[in-house]
């Protein structure tokens, strides 16, 4: 199931200097080498490439960009300090201020999440050093204060750091991440020391601490998570083959468990072996990293007596083929049920866990063909599962994936077709009871685009096909279709006009659940969608944009089971002007962007019968590499149309100062 | 004499507490709950099965009493199924009590087994890992505002000012009676309209907002609660401070790393994919809340049902950047919020 948005904007004003002539084809070809040759860290040869731009061309923001970032990577810290002792001086000592205020607050209706409905400030304060000492070697010393009133009051110090470094070498004494290899921290936060030492035939890394955690309701610093780790990698053979070693070790105090109780005290060893190799220059690259790993997964014997001890591998390589004619990036990864890599703890989010995800099976290859004829052509196949040691109690999912993307070149002035066609294979062990155990979804896009006259056309036609793969099952399957046209015009350089119509036809099931038996009826549904998009420039860079939307068809009723007859308007209006204004020189920027959008609409679903007000205001002023003053503020209402218990007013303001001084 | 009086403090105050500590009940025997099991998932209507070994460790033979204690985790409310659970069993001998039971309302519940002795004593008390939910199958997803007009965007990385709203209800389970894995995720399908330049030598994706003549891309970005930052990691807190600031590389880029670099996988901002980026690799996808308690990524201990989701509706921001490469013209995405269940 799913909900598209159409999202639009423009891009009027470039804020840099405009290229007086067309690029030619072969600029165009001299700075796609460039970009490849960056990315391949190859700067001296990109230099060499800017080199041959013509003069007409040198003035043109890419060129300048480009030229920006091989110099910068040319004349790094690290590149001074390889070309000799003493290139480092050159480097400048600065100190960097960051302050930033927050206030918050919000008023839910009875129906939304009561868990956020507060009020409160929170103050974040940085101090940054990067000083020059003795023998070319520099430090940096960073430190943040945060401070929240939000019900609790509390001040904490969150980094302490004393890094000094001699180009990519470093001594890090207090809060620190590094991310070197995927089976050693995978940038988790270190309180302790972190030794990183970097030549140019090889690099070591040992790491001993803790990982912090702050106790609000102590208000204090807790050391539940100790680790040590070191990691050593060499290049041979002209650094056409990287060879890392390494381990971690991570033990758990019973401390954990006043973050929570449920937490288990752990003891986790990870072995790490990595390689990097060159098979081919410029043809034939492979990367491939292999580990074990040994977890006591419950070093306090719980109720229960149980104590398990959990050994397991994990496997990636990842390889890329260049050929004239194509570009084909394989990937296979394996990761056993018990395999556990246990990084810093974090406070509440999941979707940032840095840990590694056990229990899954993983191919994907990615083929890019260079155009065949008038032919562009991308072709995608993957396979994925779990339960890699068939357990009973585990939900096996394998799902395998099939894209083609199509494309045809076509004269100047023709329409231009493109398709796009997946095929998604499923497999559920034992599965929910709503779906059959096998089913193979079928989604097909095709789309030509043409210019007439000046308006811009879009023709979609869409098929998604739902199909269980045993005909027992064949009452579970689902179709839709769906067609539609997108125009757009400009009137006076300074209007654009958008109409869209879309017809979608579906043939689904409702499904209902009677004295636990599943009941399934077919029910065909016909949407016909219609809208008109409008936005103006106003003066500078403002805009005013207004959207109308009428939906007649049936929709998803709240409880989400039937289909019910729909006829919906919705609308928006919205005004946006991001204005940037440089006072008396380049240095000296001020902007202003203030927006404000509201929106409407009245589908049959009840909760959606509601308007939504948000409003934005952002200044700043600011002396590039000197200071920077900000204030932006944002207010939300979102307000049920018939029950006046349902509604959210939110608004935030945002506070920040931040100064260097070199 | 002060200095002897304060000696003998201590002492007075020991006696004190002897003299109005009421002397303990008598013990409760030595029971401990050794195991039980029960499924999770269930229709109204429906009866749940509970089975409770129960060890005892004395010497001597003892009555049973297991009385199962269901508290709603919306209300608070505790219920003890009745009948309760009673057995005799002899010394350092286990038993096995069964009883099948109505279920109540629908809702969920936390389940606690607490044991008491043949003298009323409260021997021990086990708690169930996982909760009992009751309901009916139910899948919806809506967004609202259904177009997004993003106006002029500025140069630079740039907040946009309308956020949109999804709505969602999902109540599924699978033949196990566990929780049906879904998850609800963001992506553009674009690349049937995406042509990108002419002889560029690297195919770019189409995700993001693609200009009209289909020749150029800008990255969208979106933010969510549950993208964070970790409080403990960066001082801010997303619920109080909402979205990050773009300005700032720690966030939209991911925090520093010390031999130089970003730590990508944790920035905040996140790149919106397109549908041909994303394989079944979950890893490619961009998920925005969700259950999944067969995906190690987001089980813990102290979730063990993977659990993700957030109370509808909730809020999602965009956030776009353009650069000196970036080119004049209208630009547009079919932006696509999904609820995927296998």
């Amino acid at each position: 199931m799913f909900c598209a948005l159409a999202v639009s904007a423009q891009f009027l004003l470039p804020p840099f200097p405009v290229l007086a002539v067309e690029p030619s084809s072969d600029y165009i070809l001299q700075m796609a080498r460039v970009d490849l040759l960056i990315r391949k860290r190859q700067f001296l040869q990109a230099a060499d490439e800017l080199g041959h731009v013509p003069k007409l061309y040198q003035e043109e923001p890419l060129f300048q960009k480009y030229t920006d970032k091989v110099v910068a990577a040319l004349y790094s810290p690290k590149a001074r300090a390889a070309a000799g002792p003493g290139a480092a001086f050159a480097q400048r000592d600065r100190v960097l201020e960051r302050l930033r205020v927050t206030r918050y607050q919000r008023d839910a209706g009875a129906r939304s999440d009561r868990s956020f409905d507060n009020e409160g400030w929170q103050i974040n304060q940085r101090i940054e050093s990067d000083v020059q000492g003795k023998d070319g070697i520099r430090a940096k010393f960073a430190m943040d204060l945060d401070g929240f009133v939000d019900g609790h009051r509390d001040l904490r110090y969150r980094t302490l750091l004393a890094d000094f470094y001699d180009g990519p070498s470093h001594l890090a004494f207090g809060d620190s991440a590094t991310y070197p290899s995927p089976f050693f921290m995978r940038g988790s936060r270190l309180r302790g020391v972190d030794l990183l030492l970097s030549g140019e035939l090889n690099e070591f890394q040992a790491v001993a601490g803790g990982y912090p955690f702050w106790l609000e309701d102590r208000d204090e610093y807790i050391y539940p998570r100790t680790v040590v780790g070191a990691r050593d990698r060499w290049k041979i053979f002209d650094d056409r083959i990287r060879l890392g070693a390494g381990f971690i070790k991570t033990r758990d105090k019973g401390r954990i468990q006043l973050i929570n109780s449920a937490n288990e005290i752990r003891d986790n060893s990870v072995y790490s072996l990595d390689q990097e190799l060159k098979m081919i220059p410029d043809v034939w690259y492979l990367k491939a990293a292999q580990a074990y790993s040994y977890t006591d997964d419950s070093l306090v014997e719980n109720r229960f007596g149980e104590n398990t001890k959990l050994r397991d591998t994990s496997y990636r390589v990842e390889q890329l083929l260049i050929q004239p004619w194509a570009q084909l990036t394989s990937r296979f990864e394996r990761t056993g049920p018990g395999f556990r890599l246990l990084t810093d703890i974090p406070a509440g989010g999941v979707l940032n866990a840095k840990g590694i995800t056990a229990d899954r099976q993983l191919i994907e290859n990615f083929l890019d063909l260079q155009p065949i004829g008038p032919f562009d052509v991308d072709l995608q196949a993957s396979w994925n599962r779990n339960n890699l040691d068939n357990s009973n109690t585990v939900e096996e999912i394998r799902q395998a994936w099939y894209t083609a993307n199509v494309g045809v070149k076509t004269p100047a002035g023709w329409p231009r077709p493109r398709v796009r066609g997946t095929v998604i294979d499923t497999i559920t062990v034992p599965g929910t009871l709503a779906r059959p155990a096998q089913s193979r979804v079928v989604d097909l896009r095709s789309e030509l685009s043409h210019d007439h006259e000046g308006m811009h056309f879009t023709e979609f036609v869409e098929y998604e096909g739902d199909f269980p793969a045993e005909d027992k099952h064949l009452y579970n399957a689902e179709e839709k279709w769906s067609t539609g046209v997108r125009m757009g015009t400009t009137f006076l350089e300074r209007i654009l006009f958008s109409p869209h119509y879309t017809y979608r036809f579906a043939d689904t099931q409702e499904k209902t659940f009677v004295d636990n038996v599943l009941r399934q009826s077919p029910v065909e549904s016909v949407n016909h969608e219609a809208g008109i998009s409008t936005s103006t420039r106003l003066w500078s860079t403002s805009s005013i944009g207004l959207d109308y939307n009428y939906l007649h068809g049936k929709l998803t009723d709240p409880n989400g089971t039937k289909l019910i007859p729909t006829e919906g308007h919705s609308g928006t209006i919205n005004f946006s002007w991001p204005y940037t204004w440089h006072p008396w020189n380049k240095r000296r920027k001020l902007t202003i962007f203030p927006a404000a959008a509201a929106h409407f609409t009245d589908l049959t679903n009840d909760l959606e019968k509601r308007p939504l007000i948000s409003t934005q205001l952002s200044m700043s002023y600011e002396v590039l590499k000197d200071w920077k003053a900000e204030l932006r503020g944002e207010f939300l209402f979102d307000k049920e149309k018939e029950r006046q218990d349902i509604r959210t007013a939110e608004q935030r303001l945002w506070l920040l100062w931040t100064a260097q001084w070199s | 004499m002060i200095r002897r009086l304060r000696f003998l403090l201590p002492l007075a105050g020991m006696a004190a507490l002897w003299l109005t500590h009421p002397s303990p009940a008598l013990a409760a025997f030595n029971l401990k709950v050794q195991s039980f099991s029960y499924d999770t998932h269930f229709h109204p209507g429906e009866s749940i099965t509970f089975h409770v070994t129960v060890a005892n460790n004395e010497t001597t033979g003892q009555f049973i009493e297991v009385d199962i204690t269901l508290t709603n985790l919306a209300t608070g409310q505790e219920i003890t199924l009745t009948p309760v659970l009673t057995g005799s069993t002899g010394p350092q001998q286990a038993i096995t009590l069964t009883r099948t039971y109505p279920l109540p309302a629908e809702g969920s519940y936390t389940v606690s087994f607490p044991v008491f002795d043949g003298n009323g004593a409260r021997a021990d008390t086990a708690r169930g890992k996982f909760a009992i939910h009751i309901g009916t199958e139910t899948e919806s997803l809506r967004v609202f505002p259904e177009v997004l007009n993003l106006g002029t965007l500025p140069p630079g990385r740039s907040l946009c000012p309308t956020p949109f709203e999804v709505r969602w209800s999902f109540f599924q389970f699978n033949r196990l009676r566990q929780d049906q894995p879904f998850s609800i995720r963001i992506y553009t399908d674009n690349a049937a309209r995406y042509h990108g330049i002419p002889h560029a030598l690297r195919a770019a994706s189409p995700a993001g907002l693609v200009s009209m003549d289909g020749r150029y891309v800008i990255p969208i970005k979106c933010w969510m609660l549950n993208f964070g930052p970790d409080i403990q990691e960066t001082g801010w807190d997303a619920a109080l401070a909402g979205p990050p600031p773009v300005d700032e590389d720690d966030y939209w880029l991911g925090p520093p790393l010390l031999e130089g670099g970003r730590s990508l996988g944790s920035a905040t901002w996140v790149r919106i994919p397109d549908l041909v980026d994303m394989s079944p690799d979950p890893v490619t996808w961009r998920r925005l809340m969700g259950q999944d308690q067969y995906d190690n990524r987001f089980i813990s201990d102290p979730n063990l049902t993977g659990d993700f989701t957030l109370r509808s509706p909730f809020t999602v921001y965009l956030a776009t950047e353009t650069g000196p490469s970036s080119v004049e013209g209208t630009y547009t995405a079919n932006l696509v919020v999904e609820l995927w269940n296998p």
